[in-house]
């Protein structure tokens, strides 16, 4: 097995060689003479955006627990070395023995966002691994991805052998111990694949059907063998308590996006935000207790010598015994200069005095979350959070003594009406005028506000899946009228680029026809397309008119609820029932308590843990 | 009335860069140092600005590519910790690639490493550009030339410049794997001159193209200057 060997010359003309080079603290080392399983784990992105990544971080460790299995990592190079490499034919490796992809077990992606689609291409190709499942054989390592974009496998369904739904700790021994058997036996490709489909939560698309109708909607889906079960469900960790967590990180020797150790305080979210597709993918909500965090926290920070900590979690301050927590971490490490950061806190939830003793240590931005301009389009949308909420939270933050505060906001959420793009502009005026509330001694500088909308996509599995997303023009009319009702020359206002989001609304809802446009947008050089100075919007629009893809048909349409959905054969738990009566509830504007307040019986306790038996143990007790 | 002079704990670091870490950018193995330290638990003077930070500062950068046995890092620390226990400390929890060699206590007055920089040493490698003969046929007479002029690279544009007074000492030390050279170069914010400068000058000396990608170097030490000698930043260090 040859090493890939990377000349001097290449290293140094690319950009940040050391992404390229490996050999970070923490990485593990075996000889993969010794291995049963050589197992790539490939993020396709950039470098420092896959070492930002917790799942990444705890797969890595989970998987090289095993002393039968090596896992190995390997990201997107960047564009200056793609060229490079391709241009001295030395294939994708992993970091850890610049060993080539092809000559792996399993090649793994996981799929954080819809736009990296291309990259995903790309690193097979660079691996000189087929890039369609059917053109693999016995030489080529299995494909396989997992991630929240698993959840709609469609586009991929075509290049990828399987994928896992759910979380990674719940099932990866089983596969492995089957490959490893499999292995033995001089199994095959084919016979492993059909072995998987006694796996809960893998789907494999080659034994799965799709016929269409005329209008291009779905008529069926149907396996193809008795074995392959009609619905995949998710699999999910129920005690997470005594599921694995890494004790260390691997901590990257250049800057990262996330330059900190994370600890997951708990998975799911109790909101049930209507926009939110993690909000349902990752039902229901289950907590690890205060001793198992504080313990985490500090191993991680002894073993990386790292001064932040993230807390990290769909709604952060959600935590039950929240307060208590950031309290005892504080206690614990302000001494040692460690700063606490907290990247999901809900303003209603905001208590000033954690704040401030954050800000002791290291003063960060403050952001808040108001999704909408109205009240009216907040209950839509299921943010349970009041006017009064934002108002007095960014009272109490500039009473002490902030003065910059970040308002994100959406455009194109359905029913949403000229009054409510006002109101962002609106509601940003009255952040002003709460800051000139306080008393004069008490601002020396003048507040900052910005204001940001970022464009609505409709996700599979929120309520708003049948929706028709608005197309990259209309978001540019709604960018402009909440612009113009902009007055106040303390608010920053900022938009996000609607082409790239109506790019992405078509890549999460479509089928298995869409695969077709990515490939051909791979063959045009598309890559990196959610790096703004690397999409391609004009070689993207020709490659859906080149392989007969609409995307409108994806994007701009409203559906029925009775349409067959392209990713109907995969169940989260919640039940397609509820999500019709929360996407009518939405229309009537009418709110959804949290899963705290009261049970709206989604479907997710029929995982049998989490949030959905708390009240039941608590009777208990 | 005086306050007394506080008192200061500071030591200088003297470790190695092996080639796993020659892509590792000069900022970014200070950031390595500063994780090494936090990890060992040595008990770091923090700045008491608004933005606290470890108060650690490292001599003369090393160019992307290169290694190094003979790279230093000042530290200060809150109490005295005895030297060979920094050591051990830092070697226990430091990054593959690096080695701690030697830790040295400062004198209270004793200059940091940056500004007491006079001068580097360093070892060229020409691989596959010249063996050992070629070095041997033009070493001696490269430097006894009363000046060579270059272009060097200042602030904004090239510069036609001489740059023999800068290089003190030049040998050669090639072996059968290629021809080397071992030079000692002007280091410091008064004089400095790189070492890739001297090799592409060299090979022009002797008639051979030079390509940056294929000369390899790795820097010895560096010293400052001590009654008239280049001594080691870590030699005395502990007296003045």
């Amino acid at each position: 097995m040859d090493k890939v060997f990377i000349p001097d010359e290449i290293l140094l003309q690319v950009d940040k060689p050391a992404r390229y080079t490996g050999n970070e603290l923490n990485m593990v080392k075996k000889n993969p003479e010794d291995m049963d399983i050589r197992f790539a784990f490939c993020f396709p992105d950039v470098y420092e955006v896959g070492m930002s990544c917790l799942g990444l971080q705890i797969l890595y460790f989970f998987l090289n627990r095993r002393e039968d299995t090596y896992c190995e990592r390997a990201f997107a190079p960047w564009t200056d070395m793609e060229a490079a490499m391709r241009e001295h034919n030395i294939p994708l490796y992993t970091l850890e023995t610049f060993t080539p992809l092809k000559e792996f077990d399993f090649v793994a992606f996981t799929l954080q966002y819809e736009m990296c689609y291309t990259n995903l291409i790309n690193m097979l190709d660079m691996s000189g691994i087929p890039i369609y499942a059917k053109d693999r054989t016995e030489d080529d390592p299995i494909i396989l991805c997992g991630g929240s974009c698993a959840y709609n496998p469609e586009p991929l369904a075509d290049f990828v052998d399987f994928f896992y739904l759910g979380e990674g700790e719940v099932e990866y021994d089983h596969i492995l111990d089957e490959y490893k058997e499999h292995k033995k036996n001089g199994g095959t490709r084919d016979g492993f694949l059909y072995k998987l489909l006694e796996i809960p939560g893998m789907y494999v698309p080659k034994f799965y059907d799709v016929e269409y109708n005329e209008d291009g909607t779905i008529k069926s889906f149907t396996p193809n063998t008795e074995k392959a079960p009609k619905t995949i469900r998710k699999v999910v960790i129920t005690e997470m308590d005594k599921v694995f967590y890494p004790e260390k990180m691997l901590v990257p020797l250049i800057e990262t996006v996330h330059d900190r150790v994370t600890l997951e305080l708990f998975r799911g979210c109790i909101r049930g935000c209507r926009f939110c597709q993690a909000g349902f993918v990752y039902r229901p909500v289950r907590e690890k207790n205060y001793d198992t965090l504080i313990k985490q926290a500090h191993s991680l920070i002894d073993a990386s010598g790292d001064d932040e900590i993230s807390l990290v979690s769909l709604s952060t301050s959600d935590y039950t015994c929240f307060n208590d927590l950031a309290n005892g971490l504080l206690d614990d490490f302000a001494k040692d200069k460690v700063n606490i950061s907290l990247p999901s806190l809900r303003i209603d939830a905001f208590s000033l005095d954690l704040m401030q003793k954050i800000q002791e240590v290291r003063k960060s931005s403050l952001t808040f979350a108001a999704e909408a301009g109205t009240q009216r389009l907040r209950n839509v949308i299921n943010k349970n959070l009041t006017e009064d909420d934002i108002l007095n939270g960014c009272a109490l933050a500039f009473s002490g003594s902030w003065e910059r505060v970040k308002l994100y906001f959406m455009i194109g959420l359905p029913t949403e009406t000229e009054e409510d793009l006002i109101g962002i502009a609106d509601l940003s005026a009255k952040v002003v005028d709460k800051y000139y509330e306080i008393p004069r001694e008490k601002k020396p500088r003048p507040v900052n506000v910005v204001a940001s909308s970022s464009c609505f996509v409709p996700k599979p599995f929120t309520p708003f899946q049948w929706d028709a997303q608005d197309t990259y023009q209309e978001f540019a009319e709604k960018a402009k009228i909440v612009k113009s009702h902009i007055a106040r020359k303390q608010i920053k206002y900022n938009y996000h680029d609607a082409k790239l989001s109506s790019l992405e609304g078509v890549m999460a809802r479509g089928d298995r026809k869409v695969s077709a446009a990515i490939y051909r947008a791979w063959e045009k050089g598309c890559r990196f397309d959610s790096w703004t100075e690397e999409f391609k919007f004009k070689e993207w629009m020709e490659s859906f008119e080149e392989t007969g893809v609409n995307p409108a048909f994806y994007a701009n349409r409203k559906r029925e609820f009775d349409e067959i959905l392209p990713w109907d054969h995969i169940s989260v738990g919640v039940t397609k029932a509820f999500m019709i009566n929360e996407r009518k509830k939405a229309e009537m504007a009418i709110t959804t308590p949290n899963c705290r307040e009261e049970c709206s019986h989604c479907g997710a306790a029929s995982f049998g843990g989490g949030v959905c038996f708390e009240s039941a143990k608590k009777n208990k007790v | 009335m005086n306050q007394p002079k506080k008192i200061r704990f500071k030591y200088r670091i003297k470790y190695t860069k092996g080639p796993e870490l020659r892509f590792v950018s000069h900022l970014d193995i200070m950031r390595v140092f500063q994780r090494a330290v936090k990890r060992a638990k040595l008990p770091i003077e923090y700045s008491h600005g608004f933005n606290p930070h470890q108060i650690m500062s490292f001599a003369n950068p090393l160019s992307l590519g290169m290694t190094s046995i003979g790279e230093y890092c000042d530290v200060e620390f809150t109490t005295g910790v005895d030297t060979k226990e920094i050591k051990d400390r830092l070697n226990a929890v430091m990054n593959d690639g690096i080695d701690i060699v030697n830790v040295t206590k400062m004198a209270q007055d004793a200059g940091n490493a940056m500004a007491s920089i006079s001068a580097c040493e360093y070892e060229i490698y020409f691989n596959e550009l010249m063996d050992k003969e070629t070095v041997g046929k033009y070493a001696e007479a490269f430097f006894n030339q009363k000046e060579i002029i270059t272009m060097k690279k200042t602030k904004n544009n090239y510069k036609e410049t001489d740059i023999r007074p800068d290089i003190f000492e030049l040998k050669d030390i090639s072996d059968d794997e290629c021809g080397k050279l071992m030079v000692v170069l002007a280091a410091g914010s008064i004089r400095s001159l790189r070492a890739d400068l001297v090799a592409e000058n060299f090979c022009r000396f002797a008639g051979v193209e030079f390509n940056k990608y294929k000369v390899r170097y790795r820097r010895n030490d560096m010293y400052r200057e001590l009654d008239g000698k280049l001594r080691p930043l870590d030699e005395e260090v502990d007296i003045r």
